[in-house]
This record gives C-alpha cells, structure tokens and sequence, in this order.
C-alpha cells in the first residue's frame, strides 16, 4: 500500500511511470516520476509530480495541476536532486 | 478476555494524541449535574406551558359581560315600552294639534266674514243717503263689531290652546330621540357584551401569557446551552477515555464501549499528521515548517507597523503631498536660479553690450564731428568734393542714428527682464510658497490626527493579521512535533484494539473496508496504481525491501534516468503548465 520510490508503477490507464523521488507537504505525499515505456526505457519529456492517494487497500495516483502548488514542490524536489 | 493493561495504555496514548486539556472525571461529573439540571428544567417548562392556559383565563370579566347582557336587555325591554307609550301620546297629541288648527282656522275664517260684512255695509253707507237704512247698518255694523271682539277672545284661547298642544308635542319629540338613543346606546353594550361571551380567548389575559411565554424560552434557552456543553463533554477524548475505562475496568461488556472508542479513534485521525507514517518525508516537511516559521518571526521582528508605510488612505495622501512638494520646490528652485541670474545679469550681459555700444557710439560722434569740420573747411568752389563729403557725412549721421537705437532697444529689453523677476518674486514665488506651506500643513494634520488615535501610528490590524500568521506557522511545527512523539498512527492502535476486545472498530472509525469483505467505495480521484515493481536506477541507492515483498528468482531491473536533464525538465515542466508534456 503506497507508492515508493525506485519503484515502476503501471496504471489502469496503461500508463507507466518510475517513481523518482518523493516529498510530504501539508500532510500529503508527493512523488515525481518520468514516465516509461513498455520496455521500460525513460521518457525523459515525461515528467509530472502526482498526489498519492489511499483508498482502502489501492492506491491512486492524482498528477498535481494547482500551478503555485507545483512551484513549491518543484523546488523542494529539485533540492533532492 | 482482553488484556486490560494493554488496552488502557492504548487508550490512554488515543487519548494525549489528541491533546485535551480536561480531566476525565470532572467531566464525568459535570455530565451528571447537566443531566439532572436538564431534566429539572424540562420539568418546569412543561408546568409552564400547562397551567398557563387555566391561570391566564379571566372569569370575572366573563360574569361581568353576562350580567351587562342580562341588564340591558332588561334596560332595552323598558325603553322599548316606554317608546310606545310616547309614541302613543305623540299621536294623540297629533290628533288634538290637527283639531286645533281646525278650530282655529275656521274661526279666523268667521272674523273674516264679519270684516267683509263690516266692510260691505260700510260701503253700503257711504254710498247711501237714507238715514234710516244708514242707522240700520250702523247698528249691524255695531253688532258685528261686538261678535268680532267675542270671535278675538275665542281666537285668543285657541291660539293658546294650539301652541299649548305645539308645546306638548316638541316634548313628546324630544322624549322620544332621547328615548331612541338609549335604546341604540343600550343595543352597543349589548352586542358588544354577546361578542365577548362568544368568543372565549377574550378573556385570556395577554400580559400574563407573554409573561409565560417569555419565561418559557428563557427556560428553553438555558437547555439549549446546557445541551451545547453536554455534546462538548461527550466528545471530548478525556470524557471518552474515562467511560471506557469505567467499563473495562468493572468488567462489563466490552460492546458498551464500542461506540466511545469508535469516537476517540474518529477524533484522533482528524488531528494533523496524525495519519502519516514518521518517515523523512515528515522529517522534511517539519524543517520546512520550522523554517517558514522562524522566517516569518524575524520579519515580523523587524516591521514597524507604522502606517505611514502601509497603504491606507493616509498614506496615500501623505505620498501623493510629498510628491508635489518636491515638484513645486524643484519650480521654485528654478525660478529663483531664473531670478538670481537676471540681477546678475548673466544670461544676455546686457552690461558688456551697453558699454560696447556706449562706446561704438561715442566714436561714431567723434567721426560725425571730423566729418563735419571737413565739410565745413572744404571750399564751396568744389563742389564734387563737397558732395562727396556731404554723402559720407549724412551716412555717418544715420549711424550714428541707428547705433543710438540699438542701444535703446537693448535698454528696453533688460527693463523688460527685470520687471519680469521682479514679478516672479511677488507672484509665482510666494504662490509657490504658499502652496507647499499648506501641503506640509495637511500632512502634519494627517500624522497629529494618527498620532492623537489610541493605537497612534500603529496598523493594528497588519500586526494582528501578522501575529495570526505567525500562529498559524506555529501550530504547523506544533503539529508535526507532537506527532512525532507516537511511534504508532491511530489506525495500528486501532487494529490491535479491535483484536483486543473482538470490536468492529477500524471501518467504523475510518470507513475503511476489512481485507475480506472489499466493499465498492465512491470513486476516488486519481488513477488506479495496478501494479508496481522494484527497480535499480543510477539516480539513487536501491532501497533495502524485507525479504517478503521481493521474490528471490526474480532479477531486480535497472532503469536509466537521465539526471542531468531531470532539473531542466522540471523547469520545462513548470514553464509548460498550461500543456503538460504528458
């Protein structure tokens, strides 16, 4: 339950993406990921940061839109490169 | 059975992660009185309301209309008869008046005739000379005067018996409308007393129900309070813990307790953080924290507050002053440098040039003179040199004209430039002056009436919106440090609960569905994760899995990532909001 880091993640949507780093803020995990290919070659254009969400036993990954939002976790994420 | 230790710690650590400052018992008591003090006062609120309608009702206003009911239909029947009686005297009346002036009448009638008789033997005896038939109608005459006077006599009492019955008839008339009034006046009373006897809530004293019902909602209120105040004593975790603990303890049902823990657990996932696993992600989050706090407390430390700095109407005004200020003094400046350079004459140098021409036309008479004695001292025999020298002499002359003009124009031109500064002086200058004395007027006005305020030159609201902040940024590091002072999260101690007492209290107090019974949730944002896999990538150290999670045969993949392009693809990212790349 969770996602982790230095993992690959398939999505019900057929989307793939490794799991790079990952960061709290306001109580919620964040994780950036690149997406990846089916032969798990990096997309490096591919890049979001997603909202980890925890339904019970699933988990659910939100891409994260509110722009001033991803300007604060883009700077804490860039510090951890 | 339960082990009792356990459960109480984890009770008792449920509890201090929600950080009530009440003591358990107190409140247990507390409860207690409340509960009688309600009980007591819907008590009295249902005696209120059922006595008032037999208190509020007046009998004796009642007996009172009945009796005006009897009395003055009685009164009526009486007035009523009398009517008649009047009315039956008024006609007779009427009867007697009708005769009268019959009588009346008729013996004005007969005077008549005997004057008309009168008058014909009159007539008869001056048309007549017989003395005989004169004595004769004399005497007729004579006899009719004399059942004339007997006719006035009569005349006389009939006149009098007719106004006798006219008199007796406007009395009758006036008894009856007095009569007819009373009656009418008589009728009101009645009607009005039937009215109220017909409808009961007449008799209902008002004052006395607004009194009850004003005493009523003050009761109605005071258990709306004290209702508000018991549903704070029943969630708060103290209150909880010790009702749990009372039923542990005695040994009763661990059941009873269900629904107190299902609460205390609900509280304890609500408190911030309180869900999140203790990792380096909190640890981060907690120093970020710290620092926007401690940040903002040194920012704070360094603001004045003064209003003169913030924006506020003041402020504005006292800016825009100061600006035109500056303005008008830069104009004055100028026009003072204008002024200083006029008197000292150093734009034109009107000086040097008057000198100049001063003395350009001082050897120009010089000249006209030589010119002169030439003329004069060459012969008049020759003549062409004499008009030749008379030429020269005429063009020195007109020169000599010219360079006087000159110099009077320059004259002119320097008394027009010093009428001009002195005019700037008196005009321009002292209205210049005028204007930024009343602009420094306002402002010191502006700043006294700030200053004579009770909070002066402070903006208390920016202090108390900063001071706000600064709790807010507070609360979070507050937050997360209590936090980190559990190992474990409401949900773990909950589980254990649950295998601890045999309760049902993870879904209940989480909503989440038991391992064996998945039940079908609202749908969540996001996309569902189907799978996840382990991976090595040249970015990071592989993190150490337990030995359960990854299986033994299977090659953990190496992934590259490009992390020399992984920040330059964050700025992209943030640059390509509005499309993101995928």
């Amino acid at each position: 339950m969770g996602l982790k880091t230095n993992t690959i993640i398939s999505l019900e949507n057929n989307e793939k993406y490794v799991v790079l780093n990952e960061t709290m803020y306001g109580g919620v995990k964040y994780f950036l990921v690149m997406g990846v290919d089916d032969e798990r070659n990096v997309i490096p254009t591919n890049v979001a940061i997603v909202e980890e969400i925890i339904d019970g036993a699933d988990t659910y990954v939100d891409r994260v839109k509110d722009p001033e939002l991803i300007i604060i976790l883009t700077r804490i994420l860039k510090s951890q490169i | 059975m339960a082990d009792k230790v356990k459960v109480l710690a984890d009770l008792s650590t449920l509890t201090k992660m929600c950080r009530s400052k009440s003591d358990g018992a107190t409140l247990v008591i507390e409860e207690k009185e409340i509960n009688n003090k309600i009980a007591d006062l819907k008590a009295e609120i249902e005696e209120e309301k059922s006595t008032s309608a037999e208190d509020n009702y007046d009998t004796s206003a009642e007996m009172a209309d009945r009796n005006i009911e009897i009395i003055s239909k009685k009164i009526i029947q009486n007035l009523r008869s009398d009517l008649k009686i009047k009315n039956s005297e008024m006609d007779k009346l009427k009867v007697e008046e009708e005769e009268k002036s019959n009588d009346l009448n008729n013996t004005k009638r007969t005077r008549k005739s005997y004057e008309k008789y009168i008058a014909s033997m009159q007539d008869r005896i001056a048309n007549s000379t017989d003395q005989e038939v004169i004595e004769r109608y004399n005497t007729l005459i004579s006899n009719t005067e004399e059942k004339i006077k007997n006719v006035d006599r009569i005349l006389t009492g009939l006149e009098e018996a007719y106004a006798e019955v006219q008199t007796k008839i406007n009395a009758v008339s006036d008894d009856i409308n007095v009569t007819e009034l009373n009656i009418s006046k008589k009728q009101e009373q009645l009607s009005e007393a039937q009215k109220n006897l017909e409808s009961k809530d007449t008799y209902i004293d008002k004052t006395k129900a607004d009194r009850t019902e004003k005493k009523v909602k003050e009761l109605e209120e005071k258990v709306d309070k004290l209702t508000a105040r018991l549903e704070e004593i029943h969630n708060d975790p103290k209150y909880l813990e010790a009702k749990i603990k009372d039923i542990i303890q005695e040994g009763e049902d661990a059941f009873d307790a269900r629904d107190y823990l299902v609460k205390l657990l609900n509280k304890c996932s609500k408190v911030p953080y309180m869900n999140v696993d203790i990792d380096n992600a909190l640890e981060e989050e907690l120093l970020r924290a710290t620092q926007a706090r401690d940040a903002f407390a040194n920012e704070i430390d360094s603001k004045t507050y003064d209003v003169m700095e913030t924006v506020n109407p003041e402020q504005i005004r006292v800016e825009y002053l100061n600006t035109r200020i500056e303005k008008w003094n830069e104009e004055l400046t100028a026009l003072e440098n204008k002024i200083a350079s006029i008197d000292k004459d150093d734009e034109f140098d009107y000086e040097n040039k008057t000198k100049t021409l001063d003395g350009l036309i001082d050897s120009l008479r010089q000249e006209l003179v030589d010119y002169k004695k030439a003329y004069e001292s060459e012969p008049e025999s020759n003549l062409t040199q004499k008009a030749t020298l008379k030429v020269a002499l005429d063009e020195k002359q007109a020169d000599l004209n010219a360079a006087i003009e000159i110099a009077s124009k320059f004259r002119k031109d320097e008394a027009h430039d010093i009428a001009d500064a002195s005019h700037m002086i008196k005009v321009d200058v002292e209205e210049l002056k005028e204007k930024i004395e009343k602009a420094n007027n306002e402002i010191e006005e502006i700043k006294s009436r700030l200053m004579s305020k009770k909070s002066g030159m402070i903006d208390i609201g920016a202090q108390n919106r900063d001071r706000e902040k600064l709790k807010e940024l507070a609360k979070v590091v507050i937050d997360i440090k209590h936090r980190r002072t559990f190992e474990e999260k409401p949900i773990e101690i909950a589980k254990r609960l649950e295998s601890e007492l045999g309760l049902d209290l993870v879904n209940a107090a989480f909503n989440e569905a038991p391992a064996s019974d998945p039940v079908v949730s609202e749908e969540p944002r996001g996309v569902k994760v189907v799978d996840e896999k382990v991976i090595e990538t040249n970015k990071v150290e592989t993190e150490e899995k337990p030995a359960e999670e990854t299986p033994a045969e299977e090659p953990v993949p190496v992934v590259d990532v490009p992390t020399n392009d992984l920040a330059a693809e964050l700025d992209n990212y943030i640059a390509n909001l509005e499309s993101p790349a995928a």
